[in-house]
């Protein structure tokens, strides 16, 4: 029952069989290590991609992701699911990578030069039927913050305060984009 | 029950979905729904796509392996930390290891001292590095890197401590950096996705490509000793450290921490001093130097000025977009615009500091390059003890700040000072309302209430102009206080929206309520003045306590405009309709 309680609040429950996985791989354990890479490879890619709406950009930072966990396991606490920690670190890494980006690309694009880094637009994430496609992509299209809040509460379900924590927001502004997201999706699919 | 229009209840329905709205609003939302298809058919699609997101797969599987890359960081990390390695592995081996580190160093030395020419330039104040010649070293690297040669164009991989010589590429892929050790004069920093060569390597002359990525240069030498290559500009290092990006075609930026730079190439040279930036452009060469904290008015027109076609007017605009803080950009253009400008350039930064006196303003259009180097270099002083020497000036712009802020403040609060009452009951269908509304005697006292015991129109409309307007005025105070923090930015968002929020929960049709209250506040605004005073004193004295540590004033600016935008927020129109029954008591 307690693991139940535990597993519905978002614990990482004792009896999850995560948690012996990862306390290997806190210890030093490589190939612990390598399966919850494994385990969690396509979830952490999945979040990246959509939010970044970029294949080179979700492999780059998927690496990242993983690097900083291996480094950080020791301060993984169980206080919340394995991969909602994953996340974090993604959305923490996405965030400073359009930081950078944003603080040398200003300056080259103000040059007047068209040389805004194209990453690969668009891919094939899923074939679950034709609105999905058409949502996909219309997602891809979404301006960035409205991008980022809409995946994260309504496709991976994260909740606004969750979200205002990850992308170290206040809570209203992800309300507000996560709203804008969805006006700008009904009208882009009506296209 | 009031009604509410469409584009309040697209908010509502919104909440809605999620699960997140109020019974109230809920009975509102439900009530419009009844009566518009509209905005039925907006919760319809509004689901259809919640839905629809939930059934996208989680799980997407990259298109290539991207196990090995983060393997080999791993590896790298363990290596350099020593991790992983049981203690009693690592003890067992380490007197071996320690022996041979010895007897590497000692046959290095010999080595060194035997075959090499060390020569310490005695001139050069700082650390010495070791002159080994034609070969440069490479320390501190991360990832894998690579020296690549014409011979050997897939290069090979950087480990550890390596070197490169002339004619070899030193290249890094995203995840790699290395330190590049200039000879004995300083060193250069390879960032990610950077790729440098070697062109040259002697006394007066050390020279290096950057085909592409980001250099930060730290050379300690005489003037014009270190070089570096880009397809729009040469950098001429005149004892400094500056960080360099460029793309491939040569567009790039240069950024210098401390000392000078020259930006030198055909048809222009820019001297860029400490705290400023330069943008680089492939065929023209560098454009003119600016501070990180320009307005964005003036970058926008410095790229027209530098690198497109700048009529007269273009160049008014760059002149009138630079402050005081930009006297070293403006300084910069003289050269570069014709006569009348250059005096109105001078004039302009006369008001900044002294311009050199001894050169009269009719021969100013005359000088040559030297006489402008000196002239520029002379005023550049004077501009930098004026600046540290006036206390007044460092606070001066916290100082303008808060003169400014308190003066939309007082705009703003002027339609904020209101708070209208109003008592909502449901019941209540006949809306007749009383209003009365309170302002503050002083900072202290208490509010004194003003009671309206007519039933008073209220024009709507009107008032939700004014609502708009108060909206503009935040937005207008945040941009006048210059907030690059993110964090505060996120604070006035989360502002704008509460007030966009509240607006919907606002629901008066009575008119002429507006005029009643500017009547009133006409009436009382001698006391509204004395409160606006006495706030204005108290910021005085807190302007002095904040001489007191820079760090604080910092610090209380920004609680300075995010509590004003949270007593703002706190004294937002709330209306409250009183029940008849209490004015039927009165």
């Amino acid at each position: 029952m307690q693991a139940e309680i535990l597993e519905i609040s978002g614990y990482q429950s004792m009896t999850d069989p995560d948690y012996d996985v990862i306390r290997q791989a806190s210890l030093g354990d490589d190939s612990a290590f390598r399966t919850l890479y494994e385990r969690y490879l396509n979830r952490v890619y999945g979040l990246l991609l959509r939010i970044s709406a970029s294949t080179d950009m979700a492999d780059e930072l998927t690496q990242e992701v993983f690097i900083k966990a291996w480094r950080n396991l020791g301060s993984f606490k169980y206080e919340s699911k394995f991969y909602t920690w994953l996340h974090r670190i993604a959305v923490n890494e996405f965030l400073s990578q359009k930081r950078f980006e944003k603080r040398t690309k200003e300056k080259i694009i103000n040059a007047g030069n068209e040389m805004e880094h194209e990453y690969n637009k668009g891919y094939n994430a899923g074939n679950a039927g034709e609105i999905s496609i058409d949502l996909e992509q219309a997602i891809e299209k979404l301006p960035e913050q409205q991008r980022a809040a809409f995946v994260l509460h309504d496709v991976e379900g994260y909740r606004h305060e969750e979200i205002a924590e990850m992308m170290n927001i206040a809570e209203g502004t992800s309300k507000s984009n996560l709203h804008r997201a969805r006006k700008f999706l009904r009208e882009e699919l009506k296209k | 029950m009031n009604k509410i229009k469409c584009e309040e209840t697209e908010i509502l329905i919104n909440e809605n979905t999620d699960g997140e709205i109020s019974e109230r609003n809920k009975t509102l939302l439900y009530e419009h729904l009844a009566e518009c298809q509209e905005c039925r058919r907006v919760m319809e699609e509004i689901k259809s796509i919640t839905e629809a997101a939930t059934f996208l797969p989680k799980n997407i599987a990259p298109g290539k392996e991207l196990w090995s890359g983060i393997e080999q960081q791993i590896l790298l990390e363990k290596k350099r930390y020593g991790i992983g390695e049981p203690k009693s592995r690592r003890k067992k081996y380490s007197y071996y290891y320690y022996a041979m580190a010895a007897v590497f160093v000692l046959a290095a030395i010999v080595v060194l001292f035997r075959y090499v020419d060390f020569k310490p330039n005695s001139d050069i104040k700082g650390p010495v590095y070791l002159d080994v010649g034609q070969f440069w070293k490479i320390t501190d690297v991360e990832g894998s890197p690579k020296v690549e040669s014409e011979s050997n164009p897939a290069g090979k991989t950087v480990s550890g401590t390596d070197s490169m010589k002339i004619g070899e590429w030193l290249e890094t892929d995203s995840v790699s950096k290395a330190v590049i050790n200039v000879s004995n004069i300083g060193t250069v920093k390879l960032g990610p996705k950077s790729k440098v060569k070697l062109i040259k390597s002697a006394a007066g002359n050390y020279r290096i490509k950057l085909e592409y990525g980001t250099i930060n240069a730290n050379i300690n030498a005489e003037p014009r000793n270190f070089f570096v290559e880009t397809k729009s500009v040469t950098a001429v290092d005149l004892g400094c450290e500056y960080t360099m990006s460029t793309e491939q075609n040569g567009d790039g930026i240069v950024y210098v921490k401390s000392g000078k730079v020259s930006l030198e190439s055909p048809s222009r040279e820019t001297l860029v001093p400490a705290g400023q930036y330069c943008m680089t452009k492939e065929g023209i060469g560098p454009g003119t130097p600016y501070r990180a904290e320009a307005s964005e008015e003036l970058k926008r027109a410095l790229i027209i000025f530098d690198f497109r076609n700048c009529e007269s007017e273009c160049v008014n605009k760059v002149i009138r977009s630079a402050g005081k803080k930009d006297a070293v950009t403006l300084i910069n253009m003289i050269s570069r615009v014709d006569s009348i400008r250059k005096i109105v350039i001078i004039d302009k930064l006369d008001n900044y500091a002294h311009t050199p006196r001894k050169i009269s303003r009719d021969s100013i259009y005359k000088f040559n390059k030297q006489d402008w180097e000196k002239w520029s270099e002379e005023f550049e002083k004077d501009l930098h003890e004026n600046l540290e020497k006036n206390l007044e000036s460092l606070d001066e712009k916290i100082h303008v700040q808060i003169e400014k802020n308190m003066e939309l403040l007082d705009k703003t609060l002027e339609n904020m000072e209101i708070e209208i009452y109003k008592n909502f009951d449901d019941q209540n269908k006949d809306e007749n309302y009383k209003f009365k509304f309170r302002h503050y005697k002083d900072k202290n006292g208490e509010p004194e209430i003003f009671e309206f015991n007519d039933s008073i129109p209220f024009d709507k409309e009107k008032f939700k102009k004014d609502m708009e307007k108060m909206q503009k005025d935040l937005e207008k105070m945040n941009k006048d206080l210059n907030l690059n923090n993110e964090e505060i930015q996120k604070m006035v968002d989360e502002a704008l929206e509460n007030v966009k929020d509240m607006k919907i929960e606002i629901k008066i049709n009575k008119e002429d309520l507006k005029k009643e209250i500017q009547k009133e506040i006409e009436e009382h605004k001698d006391e509204i003045k004395k409160h606006k005073d006495e706030m204005k004193k108290e910021t005085e004295e807190e302007k002095k306590e904040i001489e007191k540590d820079k760090e604080e004033i910092k610090k209380e600016k920004k609680d300075e405009g995010m509590n004003n935008l949270q007593q703002e927020d706190e004294r937002h129109a709330v209306i409250i309709i009183e029940d008849k029954e209490t004015k039927s008591e009165n």
